[in-house]
This record gives C-alpha cells, sequence and structure tokens, in this order.
C-alpha cells in the first residue's frame, strides 16, 4: 500500500487530481442547490393548492357511518355556493356507494369526501385525473378535482383490501360543457319512461 | 491464528502506549475462518434460500398478473405476494446483512468474533429462524394473506404477528452482537475511533435498532393483543404511523450495507482505494440522522395527518441527497483514480481500466448504475404533489425493484459470491466466473424489462399489490395496460432465471470449486479497509451519542404533534373503535352487502312485477317435487367472474336450481327469460344488467355459505343467467340457458 500514513489519500496524487477538491466542492454545491430548488417547489405548490392535495381532518364512527351525514346519503350534490359540487363516497369490501356511477360536470371542482365501512381501501381516478386517496376507516378523506375529459372513467380501489380487492371499482361519468347532472338526470328519467312505455 | 496482533488482555495499557500499540498494528491478511466462517455460511445459504423460494413466489405472480396464467386456486395471489415480500425483503436481506457483518467485523477487529457476541449472534439467528416458521405456517394455510405491511384492520391469525415480532427480536440480538464486537475491541485498543466497515456496520444496525422501535411498538401494544382478542378495537391510523415510522429507515438498512460493499470491498477489486474515509464517516452519519424521521412520506395520500407535517418530513427526505451525493463522488472518484492510474486517459477512457469481466465487480457496478434512477425515482415520490400522481400505482413497485431488488440485492449476491468461497478455502475458476457474469446480466436485463414496463403502466394509473383484472371487458384503460403487464411477466420471467442461477453458483463455489493452493490461492477477503489505527478520524465522527441524540431531537420534531394529533382526534365520536376483519383468503363477511342488496332487489322486483317469484331456500327439495337438478357454481377465476351451469339445456317443466357460492366474494342468482345474447343485456349506469324478463333470482350469497335452491317450472325458450351485484355482470359473470319444448 502506498498510502500516507496517517491519511487515506494516495502518497503520490496525479497532479490533475488536485482538482478534485475543488470539483468536490461544486458537486456539493449542486446538491443542496437540489434540495433547495425541490422544497421551495413541493412547499409552494403545496401552499398553493392546499385542497388539491389529499387531505382529511374530520373523523368518525366508522361503525355509524351510513348514519352519519353526509354519509348517509352517498351521491354527487351541488354545494351551496351553487358553483361546485360534492361527492360523498363509501368504500366497502370489495365495492363503492353509491352504486353506479358519480355523475359530474364538465370543469367544475368537485369535492370527494370518501371514508371507509370496514378495511383501509383506495379511491384512484387513473387516467383523467389525479385523485388518489388512502380511505381509512374513522376518517374522512378529502381532496377536490376538475374534470375536463367528457366520458365514463374508471375508479378504482387501489389499496388492497382482502381477496376480492381486484374487483372493487365503479365509474365516474363526466359530462359534456354546459350540461349539469341534474339535467342529466332528468334526461336518464325521460330514456327510462319512453322505454317503459314504448 | 495468522495474524501477528496480540489482543491486549488484563487491564488496560496507559495512553500513550495504547497509541503506540494501534500505530504498530501490522498490515494483515483479512480472514473469516472457522467457528465465524461456519456462522457466517448458514446466514449465506438461509439468505440464499429465502432468495430461491420468494422468487418462486415472484415468478408465479408476475404470471399470474399478466392475465395469461390462470395459477391453482390454492396458490392464492394475495398469498404469493405476501410470500414474496416477507421473504424477499424482510427474510433475505436481514440475514444476509447480519451475516456479511459478522464477516467483516471479524476480519477486520480482530481476525475473530470474541465469544460473547459470536454465542449472540447464534441465539439472535435462532430466533428468527423459529419467527420465520411462525410466519410461515399461517402464511402458507391462507391466515395471513395481509401482506408484508400487514394494514390494520385487516387481521391476521395472531401467531404471523408473534412470528414476526420473533423474526425482529432476533435480528436485535444479531444488532446487539455487532455492537459488543466493536465495544470490545475499542475498549481492547482504547481506540476512538474503528475500522471503517465495523463503523459501517454499527451505524446500519442502529438505524434497524430505532427504526424497528416504531414496528415493535404497534405489534407488541397493538396488532397482537387485538389479534388474539384481548382488546376489540384498534386505532388504524396510529398504526400505519408506527409502520412507516419504520418502513421507510427499512429502506436505508437495506441500502447502508450495498454503500459498505461499495465503498470498501469495490476499490479493492479494482485495484484502487477508499477515496476518503473520513467522507464515508460523514455520509453514514447524515444517513443515521435523516433515515428515521421521513416516514409519512409514505403517508401523504391519507387523511389525519397535517399537510405541515407531510411537507417537513418531505424536506427531511430530500436531504438524504446530501449523503448520497457524498457517495456517488466517492465511488466514482475511486474508480477514475483506478482506471487512470492503470494508465487509460481521456474523458472517459478510464472505464476501460476497470474489471468489467470480473462478476464480483459488476454485480457491484450494476447494483450503483441501476441506483442512479432508482434514486430519481425516489425524489419523485418523496415530492408531495408528484407523489400524488403515483400513489400506490405499480410505477411504486418497479421504482423499489431498481432499488432494493437491484442496487440491494445485486450488490448481496455478489458479496456471497466471494464470501462463500472465502469462507469455504475455495477459488473461483475462470468458468464460475463466467456463470456469475450471466447471473448479473440477466438480472439487469430481467430487471430493465420488468421495470421499465412497472414505471410506464404506473404512470397510466395501473395499481399496485392488484391482482390482474380487466375491470370489465369494456374497460378500455384497463386494457391498454395489459403489454405492459405481459411485459412485467416476462422481466419476472428472465429473473427467476437468474435466482436460480445464484442459487446454483453458490452451492458449487460451497461445495464443488477447487480448493485453494500455493499457486492458485483461494477466494481472498477483498476490503480496501486494511487494519489500521483509525487514530486519525476526527473524534467526533464517531460519537455515536452526539449523533444519536440529534436523531432523537429530528425525531421529536418531525412525529411528536403528528402523533399528538392521533391521539387527540375526536376520541368522543368512537373513531378510534374500528372493528376488525380477517385477512384470511376467501372468507370476508360482508353483511352490508347483503343489506344493500336487500332494499334493491325489493324494489326491483315490484318494479318487474314478477309476482310469483319462486323463494329461495337453503333444505334441499325432495326428489318429487324437485323436478331437474342444475348445480349452479359462483365464483372467480384468474381476474374474471363466472356463473357455470352443470347442463346448458333442460326440458320444459319442474326445474331446481342448486347454487353454489365457491368464490370470495358474494354474489347471486338471477334468471332472465329473454331472446337478448348473454352477453348483450343492456347496462344500467348503476353497473347492474337491466333485469327484463325475470323469473327467478336470490340475494347475494355469501362465499362458503350453504346451497341455495330455487325452484320453477320453466317454459321454453331461452333464457340469461347472471350474477347481477354491482359490476359483477360486466366482469363476465352470466351464461346462456335453454329450455326446450
Amino acid at each position: 500500500m502506498t498510502t500516507t500514513p496517517g491519511t487515506n489519500k494516495p502518497a503520490e496524487l496525479p497532479a490533475r487530481f488536485e482538482k478534485l477538491d475543488t470539483l468536490e466542492k461544486w458537486w456539493m454545491r449542486i446538491g443542496i442547490a437540489m434540495l433547495v430548488v425541490f422544497v421551495t417547489l413541493v412547499v409552494a405548490d403545496t401552499l398553493r393548492h392546499d385542497t388539491k392535495h389529499a387531505h382529511g381532518a374530520t373523523t368518525i364512527n366508522p361503525a355509524k357511518v351510513t348514519q352519519t351525514a353526509p354519509f348517509d346519503k352517498p351521491g354527487v350534490y351541488k354545494n351551496e355556493d351553487g358553483t361546485s359540487y360534492t361527492a360523498v363516497v363509501i368504500a366497502y369490501t370489495f365495492g363503492f356507494m353509491p352504486q353506479g356511477d358519480l355523475v359530474v360536470p364538465y370543469d367544475t371542482p368537485v369535492h370527494f369526501k370518501v371514508t371507509s365501512l370496514d378495511v383501509v381501501h383506495g379511491f384512484q381516478i387513473p387516467g383523467t385525473s389525479n385523485v388518489n386517496l388512502e380511505v381509512l376507516p374513522g376518517h374522512v378523506s378529502e381532496m377536490v378535482a376538475r374534470f375536463t375529459d367528457p366520458g365514463r372513467h374508471l375508479i378504482l380501489c387501489h389499496e388492497y383490501c382482502g381477496s376480492g380487492h381486484h374487483f372493487m371499482a365503479t365509474h365516474i361519468r363526466v359530462l359534456e360543457k354546459g350540461e349539469t347532472p341534474e339535467e342529466y338526470a332528468a334526461k336518464q328519467e325521460d330514456h327510462e319512461s319512453m322505454k317503459d312505455a314504448a | 491464528m495468522s495474524s501477528t496482533i496480540e489482543r491486549p488482555a488484563g487491564t488496560p495499557l496507559p495512553e500513550p502506549s495504547r497509541r503506540e500499540r494501534l500505530q504498530r498494528l501490522p498490515q494483515r491478511e483479512l480472514k473469516v475462518r472457522g467457528a465465524d466462517g461456519t456462522l457466517v455460511l448458514t446466514h449465506m445459504f438461509t439468505a440464499i434460500t429465502a432468495l430461491l423460494v420468494g422468487g418462486i413466489a415472484g415468478l408465479l405472480q408476475s404470471l399470474e398478473h399478466s392475465g395469461r396464467v390462470h395459477l391453482p386456486e390454492f396458490l392464492g395471489y394475495y398469498k404469493l405476494l405476501t410470500a414474496h415480500g416477507i421473504l424477499m425483503a424482510i427474510v433475505f436481506t436481514t440475514v444476509f446483512i447480519l451475516g456479511f457483518f459478522y464477516a467483516g467485523m471479524a476480519a477486520v477487529t480482530d481476525g475473530e468474533l470474541y465469544q460473547g457476541p459470536r454465542t449472540l449472534a447464534w441465539a439472535g439467528y435462532w430466533t428468527m429462524i423459529v419467527g420465520a416458521v411462525l410466519v410461515v405456517i399461517p402464511l402458507l394455510a391462507g391466515q395471513a394473506s395481509v401482506l408484508y405491511t400487514f394494514y390494520a384492520p385487516m387481521q391476521a391469525n395472531p401467531w404471523f404477528y408473534v412470528g414476526l415480532t420473533l423474526f425482529v427480536v432476533g435480528s436485535w440480538i444479531g444488532g446487539a452482537a455487532i455492537f459488543a464486537q466493536y465495544a470490545q475491541w475499542r475498549k481492547a485498543y482504547g481506540a476512538t475511533s474503528s475500522p471503517l466497515f465495523s463503523f459501517m456496520a454499527v451505524a446500519t444496525m442502529l438505524v434497524w435498532q430505532v427504526a424497528t422501535l416504531g414496528v415493535a411498538v404497534e405489534v407488541l401494544f397493538q396488532l397482537i393483543p387485538w389479534s388474539f382478542g384481548w382488546t376489540d378495537t384498534i386505532d388504524v391510523l396510529l398504526s400505519r404511523t408506527l409502520f412507516w415510522f419504520f418502513g421507510h429507515p427499512l429502506v436505508y438498512f437495506w441500502l447502508m450495507p450495498a454503500y459498505t460493499a461499495w465503498y470498501l470491498v469495490m476499490p479493492k477489486l479494482i485495484g484502487g482505494r477508499v477515496f476518503s474515509d473520513n467522507l464515508a464517516r460523514l455520509s453514514f452519519m447524515l444517513l443515521i440522522v435523516f433515515s428515521i424521521p421521513v416516514g409519512l412520506h409514505h403517508q401523504f395520500m391519507e387523511p389525519g395527518v397535517e399537510s405541515g407535517w407531510k411537507l417537513l418530513q418531505a424536506g427531511l427526505t430530500f436531504a438524504v441527497v446530501i449523503p448520497s451525493l457524498v457517495t456517488a463522488f466517492s465511488l466514482w472518484a475511486t474508480m477514475e483514480l483506478a482506471g487512470r492510474a492503470k494508465g487509460y486517459g481521456g474523458m472517459f477512457g478510464w472505464l476501460r481500466g476497470l474489471p468489467w469481466k470480473d462478476a464480483r465487480f459488476l454485480g457491484l457496478m450494476m447494483g450503483m448504475l441501476v441506483f442512479i434512477p432508482g434514486g430519481a425515482g425516489g425524489l419523485i415520490l418523496a415530492s408531495f404533489n408528484l407523489n400524488q400522481a403515483v400513489h400506490n400505482t405499480i410505477f411504486i413497485t418497479g421504482h423499489f425493484h431498481l432499488t432494493v431488488a437491484t442496487a440491494s440485492a445485486l450488490t448481496f449476491i455478489s458479496t456471497m459470491f466471494w464470501l462463500i468461497p472465502h469462507i469455504r478455502g475455495r477459488r473461483i475458476t475462470p468458468r464460475a466466473n463466467k456463470w456469475m457474469l450471466a447471473q448479473v446480466w440477466t438480472w439487469v436485463l430481467g430487471m430493465v424489462v420488468m421495470s421499465t414496463s412497472m414505471h410506464v403502466v404506473g404512470l397510466m394509473g395501473a395499481p399496485r399489490r392488484t391482482k390482474w383484472v380487466d375491470y370489465g371487458s369494456s374497460e378500455t384503460l384497463a386494457s391498454s395496460w395489459v403489454p405492459y403487464q405481459v411485459g412485467m411477466a416476462i422481466g419476472g420471467t428472465i429473473l427467476f432465471v437468474s435466482v436460480v442461477l445464484a442459487f446454483s453458483i453458490m452451492v458449487y463455489l460451497a461445495t464443488k470449486a477447487p480448493v485453494g493452493t500455493a499457486t492458485e490461492p483461494a477466494q481472498e477477503f477483498p476490503l480496501a479497509d486494511a487494519p489500521r489505527t483509525g487514530l486519525e478520524v476526527p473524534a467526533w465522527l464517531e460519537r455515536w451519542r452526539l449523533w444519536l441524540t440529534v436523531l432523537g431531537v429530528l425525531i421529536v420534531a418531525a412525529y411528536a404533534a403528528p402523533i399528538a394529533q392521533i391521539f387527540s382526534d375526536d376520541t368522543d365520536n368512537g373513531a378510534k373503535a374500528v372493528q376488525s376483519f380477517k385477512g384470511d383468503e376467501g372468507k370476508e363477511e360482508m353483511p352490508w352487502v347483503a343489506e344493500e342488496k336487500a332494499d334493491d332487489s325489493a324494489s326491483s322486483n315490484a318494479d318487474s312485477a314478477a309476482a310469483a317469484e319462486p323463494t329461495p331456500t337453503n333444505t334441499k327439495p325432495d326428489a318429487a317435487t324437485a323436478g331437474t337438478m342444475v348445480d349452479v357454481e359462483l365464483g372467480e377465476d384468474g381476474g374474471k367472474l363466472f356463473l357455470r351451469p352443470s347442463v346448458e339445456k333442460v326440458a320444459a317443466g319442474t326445474t331446481t336450481f342448486a347454487i353454489k357460492n365457491t368464490g370470495a366474494m358474494p354474489h347471486e342468482f338471477v334468471a332472465l327469460k329473454t331472446d337478448t345474447a348473454p352477453d348483450a343485456l343492456e347496462v344500467t349506469d348503476s353497473g347492474t344488467a337491466k333485469e327484463d324478463g325475470r323469473v327467478a333470482g336470490t340475494e347475494p350469497i355469501s362465499p362458503g355459505s350453504d346451497v341455495t335452491y330455487v325452484t320453477l317450472d320453466l317454459e321454453p325458450g331461452k333464457y340469461v343467467l347472471l350474477c347481477n351485484v354491482t359490476g359483477h355482470y360486466g366482469l363476465g359473470q352470466y351464461a346462456a340457458f335453454e329450455v326446450t319444448g
């Protein structure tokens, strides 16, 4: 070994590697700059759009979910402000309530409130949104999202919840621009009664 | 003993003499021998067996997940997934890491483990084995398919948790062995510092001891009392938070031994040297400090924790950028210096000076290279806002197959390739080296194919930990995932070949490889960290109490408030009172599903005015009234649901359907008299088929319940039999049926 006693540095360092210390200092500066940039971006974005992220400070008695408002009536409702909507969803092994599609208007804030009747579930709307929630019994998971891709999209449970986990799914129907869920529901009813008459 | 070191016995020597003694320590050959060899070999073969069995589970699971292969019922997908996770991520890694550290500690301290630490090491080993056996039994019995995160309130057989506890306790005893060896050596030599290897082993085991405190509290105070029925309910959020207090530092526990091999073994293999001893120590200390108060970044998407605390822990997670970059710089500097020393110049020309054909090096090198995208993926996941796009998708699985399953696992395998013949006094023949190279390359190839598929399809929304399913044939998003799922199976198959190669090579190296001779020496213990004084290392770098205090302060800062909040959260509304749900395969009870449907079918009955619908019963009708018997089986098979009548055609007249649910979830039976083709029924927005022409039906039947009988008079014509639980018709649970005149 040709180490200088007492150090771990090579005894004779080729001249060009004397620059190594300088290089290393720059390398560390880049690293720290990266850290600062990433943390700033994450914090700034979160503070700006807090409700767009998964959150939820409300707790709920998991044994009385279906008797506790708003979970006594799962579904999509217009909020009092008249412009935004709330989607109330209950997850259970292995499905979601309300039964059937969640119908939401085009490019309108939809405030999701999701809880579980039993084990931990997931609530994910892939492909068309970043809606992604862990659903814990005893807690209400919340998030606000807008949808700009009209059509019927998959909602799935992405947290393993038992042997039928992979069958746990439902759909969200995003309406065309200008259409409201109320109009859509009325139209569906007309459609039904016309068919029944026929 | 071939070493000339004499361990000072009896009373400690006065200070100057100690220093002199340390400075006179001769360069000696590093060796693991005798009793230590047996200890280390036992660990290595236990680890590689776990790798092989875990690899079989991984292969089967990846085939099933392609949707192209259906496994027999007893090999439940989630059972395989649990086994794969526990055997690979917990057993293989922990047992290898301890064995590797014992070997290195023996070599760099006094040439052997002292009596006390060696006894502790064996005690730890057997405790871990008993624990692993206790985990495996309920797992095989299908009573612990809770995955290796075992999230409450899904409940496993209590012995599963007892087994996990014993395994962790065993690893603590192992850690104690390493601390004892270190402390005795330092005391004997009166050194303020120690050989770099022992420093790294102690640092890694400290991370492990502190991190496992979280999961220990979860298992001992929450899961075990609850699963034995001593307590009725469980706080779900608290259990998850305690789990992830452990779950992320676990990652560093996998990584730090790999760093140890990269820092110390790699330089020796390439004829280089450790770039900077102090820098290596500093980066390990930073890893200790930043490894633990970061677990909340696994809980970004869940309620009950304020965003501010999630952000704080996101920031602390990013801080590992510093030790990681220090490490990257040191390792590349070591390699560049070695390459240039061999006379290769140019910007990248020095890379040619590295021993690419030496499998022991190639495995480490590939581990390091793969860690670059792996680490970048980690930064993406630690970003609160980006995490939202991929949380719980299979992107995550792709990420940790680059980090733990390649950066760490491939490094561990390459380490075993020299450690096993070293202990056995054998040498690696050029032919064996070729097979080892093949092992490394197949691993890299398989992982590139599998992990890339996972990353891409994860971005497309495919969930992780989900058995293959098309979510109904009309679902276009899920069907776009299929090619990538096939890609994962191809990658998984290549990886399995690599696992079998690794296992076979190790058996060969232990038993058949030629014994070393004077001209062709046995495999050495390649460590660039020769026994050295350690006197030049600043003492503050090795003041464990100082660094543990910093860690403690950070843990309190990052966790005290969120955990206090969990405890204070609305205890009055019963939010803590979460009941248990068995994690058994195929035994879920879902009473509310039945209630839900009961209301539903009542109203639909009224609508369709099927006044004279027969009443289902669990009593078998006698032969006189039953008429023709038709057995109907309801269940699931490989991502599809089915409804199978024993015959497709009966003569008109009295018919009894004997309906049995053999699946894992509730199903119902509905008979429609209709000329519509069975796959062409109109589907409502509520995910059920229109029940036009309904003649009979049942409420949802729980899995495993008694046979349900429905007897009715059938008129000639075409019928469709189906399960109309929401979504099940769309998943293929229907059959055509005909009644002839």
